[in-house]
């Protein structure tokens, strides 16, 4: 099962690299993702010859909170996927009805594998950045880590995922 | 509103899917049912074969409504919100 274990360090000017436990409590578990177009969309316009979208890159952020992945709407504009449901979300002013798009994800310098989405969330992630200027492009929710091992590690500022 | 009309259509044909196909995927497109399937990933494989890069409803079968949370997003954990 290949596992990316998250150890951030932390360079001082002039010094070694140190681990630095406190990066995971202030940006939570995060990690590079790259969103791009389901593979039978990709099929479809290679075989009519037409140009498949490149990929998106971002930070995703583990949400264990959240029941559903959730990926920034510009994503899917930026892909031209199209939405294939409705779920509705839970909200402070009650219910509301929300779009779901299909979405391939990879996790590009992790040794994960690609995992592929039915039913991503689309939703407003705009300015959620993290390490300065890292925009937070997806939410990733229990939908998805139900096919995970997720080992948080508070104490050393480490987390293990394994799927 | 996205996928209005698919949502419409397939209120009209819920109650005789659920007679047969419970736990399956409906795919719909516009006011046509394409087909009922045992995985949404394989109802969207067909749903683009047929029909091209298109809006389409793949849908459930169940008589329960799932709601999905976001507990970050809803209480402002962080600056970011459903649309």
């Amino acid at each position: 099962m290949p596992t990316f274990n998250s150890v951030p360090f932390f360079v001082p000017p002039g010094g070694m690299p140190q681990v630095a436990p406190q990066t995971l409590l202030i940006n939570g578990p995060i990690l590079q993702v790259q969103i791009e177009v389901p593979t039978a969309l990709a099929s479809v316009l290679q075989r009519d010859n037409q140009p498949i979208p490149a990929p998106i890159d971002g930070i995703g952020l583990i949400d264990t909170g959240a029941s559903i992945t959730s990926i920034d709407q510009s994503v899917f504009a930026r892909l031209g996927v199209n939405p294939v449901g409705i779920v509705q979300v839970g909200t402070a002013g009650g219910q509301q009805q929300q779009s779901t798009f299909p979405a391939k994800f990879n996790f590009p310098g992790t040794g994960l594998p690609t995992i592929e989405s039915s039913a991503a969330l689309g939703c407003n992630l705009t300015g959620q950045v993290v390490m300065g200027n890292k925009a937070i492009i997806a939410l990733i929710g229990r939908d998805l880590l139900a096919n995970c091992v997720l080992v948080y590690n508070g104490t050393t500022g480490t987390f293990s995922l394994s799927f | 509103m996205a996928l209005e009309t698919e949502s419409t259509f397939y209120e009209t044909i819920s109650s005789q899917l659920l007679e047969h196909n419970k736990g399956k995927f409906a795919l719909v497109v516009g006011n046509e049912l394409l087909g009922i399937f045992d995985r949404p990933d394989t109802a969207y494989a067909r749903g683009i074969e047929l029909r091209g890069n298109v809006p389409m409803l793949i849908k459930p079968i169940t008589d329960e409504q799932k709601i999905e949370s976001i507990p970050a997003m809803v209480l402002g954990l962080i600056n970011a919100h459903v649309q």
